[in-house]
């Protein structure tokens, strides 16, 4: 088949829609393979029946180092590459999807999910609507400085060994791990209406953990670092004191396995950002997306207390603001346009403590009434049908430049918790538990000790509304979860919280290692 | 590509590709290649359905003690060639790892019977027919339904340098539903794993998602505490699953398992027998090395017989090696389900838990919530709907109370497992959920 020049395939894609308005587009593929796939997928679908049709060329590599006490364990390097067709026949979505990208296999995916489309539009009843999205024509990627897939692995290894070194060298490490995931995605999304758009993302994602064990009665405990995943380059690992921290990890391993087994009971709660985004994420960030609040992921996830007929209501104190932004700078799941390609924004999810928007998707937003997107559509791979997903859900800091100290300081007495540990919640994100890294005993302003087996329990309105001091603007961190899970067949989703430390009151506490029973 | 011959040629092209870019080389390949069909429902209508070709070709290569391993889905000649260059690269680049074993040679492995050419041909017409009589029950009693229906047919392929050379073919599918009352203070849920069409019981799993969310509506609530517990095997499940995924011989030795010096010691039930086998569990007959799986007693009777060894601790410690298994029966008990709730006076049935994670690994303790079906039981009895727990429960413990096992067993989660419905004591709940 002949080539086609970009011009020309916009040309043959307005067949199915009114003609775009052409961007300038800096840099965009100019395989012809790839527009010649595009081409005939998108042909293929219409004379199938499509109204409406999208494809991703995707492609992700992920390359793993992994570290156990003195040597490598392990060197990985995994690569998938394909094509995904998504279509719509009288309202209803079929997809199909392979790894081979050519222009035949593409017909014949456009064929597949078109006769898939048609045999669900029999027993559907309300009928697929996407809301109007301009056509955009653009080329987004990560900003870096160090390409991380540049880095030699042997480098990446050396690293990692003399993280571990510096962790075994504490008295009472007995093991260590370290562990570096480099990842790369890489799309090229064009639909029915006009719209080509390629997008690459690196993501870099270090971890290391120290394990002390008592010589005598056999407990053993971890701490992991603090650190964090990040969408950027090399340059994040060298910002982030990846080696430098080993020595404390260590020894605050150390100080955990000896501190006293907590007494459960209600206390105020100091959360350092470290831990506070994943709270976030589970309390606020699913809880809002709108798929989960209709029944659409009743099966397996399940629904949401957080339903639109609670939306202009008190969901948290009025000190509290919590918004989605997929343009947050590093934030893993930020990028320029989402798989429906809809344009990346930033918005309110909790104004002043009161819920007032949801995610959403093109086929989502006339749900609610509204006129467009807010850009969450998402796909983990060629494989996998684009639905909801969360984009980067922060806490907006407090007006008071206050630090962490500040907040111990006011608080006569609570639990200081660092770092994340067990999470769960139940099904509507009601009832959660979370433990932690690291717990301090706070007394009339001070930390007095660290303590052990420290995990709090709440309901997240009720846990919300406890909110009654923030860090300020110097306080904000961003934690980030590089395999958020969601959807059947199950998909991973990439996504990072900003946060400052807060201040919750009369928080259930309980002792995770059930020696002394409570709550 | 699931045929058998081309899949073998495949990886023994890619063996021989490795042998002329570095001579000295040992190397495996692994493939996976399945079709996938699968299709969503929720608010009783399909949401999504879709078929892919899923194909992972995984090579590992050894430089000595330098070793690497690398994964694509791609099978053209130039694609191949990348692979193959980028494996040795990075194995050239790499330093020694000290666990490298070497590849596996011949072995002998019957084949398991897992594929089901009738499961193979369900077209997306059956499928949306199987789902229409799922759905039958819930739609007459004015119920809103989501689930999930995916069904494979593919093949598992290893060939290594030093001759060794297997397949497996296979057919699996899952299939879920839950169903909702429409004031949403309902739900139950049900489920499958099987390898037949014959046992993808549509009406079966559609029926019981009913009668359990219009039984569930409307619960009462009950005083967080310790109660007796009859676990409905999905629920046993998930505590079996964090049991076996602690049968690990290596981290018992290092002193971080609850495991530690404790093989030979009665830990459960006299009533508890955790074996795999793949004549009677549904499951690959080799692990990802090659390595042959013979029937294997993690706990017979209550009692840790043995824990899992990988082919390095093995070598390290002077053992033999178990292979890594992911298949696991527990061997029935006697009770039908009614005689599994008689005697209890005053407890809990439990139909499914929800977001179980780990709090404490010394004592195997989780955490998890009750889901979908949560029941009083009174006098043997079960009498009311009640709302829902979070669990903080060590599975050791919870399996040492166990004084009954049904004598009818599930697959759920998994077609490998197979596991009866079980009655244990003292189960912590720990506080209440209001979610329904």
């Amino acid at each position: 088949m002949k080539s086609l020049s970009r011009r020309s395939l916009l040309q043959a894609t307005a067949a199915l829609a009114l003609a775009p308005a052409l961007a300038h587009a800096r840099g965009l593929v100019t395989d012809s393979t790839y527009l010649n796939v595009i081409s005939a997928v998108l042909a293929a679908a219409k004379k199938a029946g499509a109204s409406y049709a999208d494809l991703r060329i995707h492609r992700r590599r992920e390359e793993g180092v992994w570290v156990r006490d003195d040597h490598v364990e392990g060197l990985h390097d995994a690569e998938r590459f394909g094509v995904g067709v998504r279509v719509l026949v009288d309202g209803a979505w079929g997809f199909a999807s392979s790894p081979l990208v050519a222009v035949k296999e593409g017909q014949r995916l456009a064929l597949v999910a078109c006769e898939l489309a048609k045999a669900n539009a029999a027993v559907v009843t309300r009928k697929i609507a996407l809301a109007p999205n301009p056509v955009h024509v653009d080329v987004w990627q990560t900003a870096l400085f160090k390409d991380p897939f540049k880095i030699p692995v042997a480098d990446k290894a050396e690293l990692l060994l003399a993280v571990c070194s510096k962790l075994r060298a504490v008295k009472g490490i007995n093991f260590c791990e370290a562990s570096l995931s480099t990842r790369l995605e890489w799309k090229l999304f064009a639909n029915s209406e006009g719209a080509l758009i390629e997008q690459s993302q690196t993501r870099l994602g270090p971890d290391y953990s120290a394990t002390a064990i008592h010589p005598t009665t056999g407990e053993f405990v971890s701490r992991g670092w603090d650190g964090q995943p990040a969408q950027a380059g090399w340059e994040h690992l060298e910002n982030s004191h990846f080696l430098e921290d080993a020595t404390q990890v260590a020894e605050d391993a150390v100080q955990k396995l000896n501190s006293p087994s907590v007494q459960p009971g209600k206390k105020d709660l100091i959360l350092d950002a470290s831990n506070l985004w994943l709270t976030i994420h589970e309390s606020v960030g699913h809880p809002t997306e709108l798929d989960r609040a209709l029944g659409y992921e009743a099966n397996m996830a399940g629904t949401s207390f957080a339903t639109p007929d609670t939306l202009g209501t008190q969901y948290a104190s009025p000190l509290v603001t919590l918004f989605a932004d997929k343009t947050m700078p590093g934030g893993l799941a930020t990028c320029g346009y989402d798989d429906d390609g809809v344009r990346t924004q930033r918005w309110n999810l909790v104004e002043k403590g009161k819920f007032v928007a949801y995610q959403t998707t093109r086929d989502q937003a006339g749900w609610l009434g509204e006129q467009a997107s807010r850009g969450c559509s998402y796909a983990m791979d060629h494989d996998s049908v684009p639905f909801q997903r969360m984009p980067n859900v922060s806490l907006a800091p407090g007006e008071k430049d206050l630090s962490v100290q500040e907040l111990i300081k006011a608080t006569d007495d609570g639990i200081y918790v660092v770092g994340t540990g067990s999470w769960s919640i139940d099904h509507q994100r009601y009832n959660f538990q979370f433990t932690g890294q690291m717990f301090y005993e706070v007394k009339k302003g001070k930390l007095t000790r660290s303590l052990k087996d420290v995990g709090y329990q709440s309901n997240t309105p009720a846990f919300w509304k406890s909110c009654d001091l923030l860090g300020g603007p110097s306080s904000v961190r961003m934690g980030s979860a590089f395999d958020d899970g969601k959807g059947e067949p199950m998909q991973s989703n990439a996504v990072s919280h900003a946060c400052p430390p807060a201040r919750f009151r009369g928080v259930s506490i309980i002792n995770s290692a059930a020696k002394k029973e409570g709550a | 590509m699931t045929r058998e011959p081309e899949v073998l040629a495949l990886c023994k092209s890619v063996l021989a590709q490795v042998k002329r870019a570095e001579p000295k080389a040992e190397a495996g390949v692994s493939v996976w290649a399945m079709h996938r069909a699968h299709t969503r429902f929720a608010r009783n209508e399909i949401t999504t359905a879709g078929e892919n070709e899923i194909f992972t070709l995984s090579l590992s290569v050894q430089l000595g003690l330098r070793s690497a391993s690398a994964t694509s889905n791609q099978t053209d000649p130039a694609s191949l060639r990348g692979l193959v260059e980028r494996t040795l690269a990075i194995a050239r680049l790499s330093p020694e790892l000290p666990e490298t074993m070497p590849v596996q040679g011949p072995v002998k492995v019957a084949k398991s019977a897992l594929r089901d050419d009738a499961l193979a041909r369900l077209d997306a017409r059956g499928r949306a027919q199987g789902i229409v009589q799922a759905l039958a029950p819930s739609l007459e009693q004015g119920l809103q339904t989501a689930g999930f229906l995916a069904v494979y047919d593919g093949l598992t392929a290893l060939a290594t340098s030093a001759g060794l050379s297997l397949t497996q073919p296979f057919t699996d599918a899952s299939f879920s539903v839950t169903a909702r009352t429409k004031d949403g203070t309902g739900s139950g849920w049900s489920g499958l794993n099987t390898r037949q069409r014959a046992s993808l019981d549509f009406a079966g799993v559609g029926k019981v998602a009913a009668q359990k969310a219009v039984a569930s509506a409307r619960p009462r609530a009950l005083e967080p505490g310790r109660y007796t517990v009859v676990l409905e095997p999905t629920a046993a499940g998930e505590l079996f699953e964090y049991l076996s995924g602690s049968l690990d011989r290596r981290s018992a030795d290092e002193g971080r398992s609850p495991f530690s010096g404790k093989v030979g010691q009665k830990l459960l039930s006299e009533l508890i027998t955790l074996r795999s086998d793949p004549k009677t569990c549904a499951m690959v007959p080799f692990d990802g090395e090659g390595t042959p799986l013979s029937p294997r007693t993690w706990v017979k009777a209550g009692v840790l017989e043995e824990l899992g060894v990988s082919r390095y601790w093995a070598k390290e410690k002077k053992l033999q090696p178990t292979g890594a298994y992911d298949g696991f029966e527990v061997l029935p008990g006697t009770s039908s389900r009614a005689q599994l709730l008689s005697g209890i006076k005053r407890g809990v049935l439990v139909t499914r838990f929800w977001y179980s994670n780990l709090v404490d690994a010394k004592s195997l303790s989780i955490t998890a919530l009750t889901r979908d079906g949560t029941f009083l039981i009174e006098d043997g009895q079960v009498t009311t709907p009640i709302k829902n727990f979070r669990i903080n429960q060590s599975v050791l413990d919870a399996l040492a109370k166990v004084d009954a096992l049904s004598s009818d067993r599930e697959s759920t989660g998994s077609s490998a497992w197979k596991l009866p419905a079980v009655r244990t004591h003292e189960f912590l709940f720990a506080s209440q959920s209001e979610a329904v």
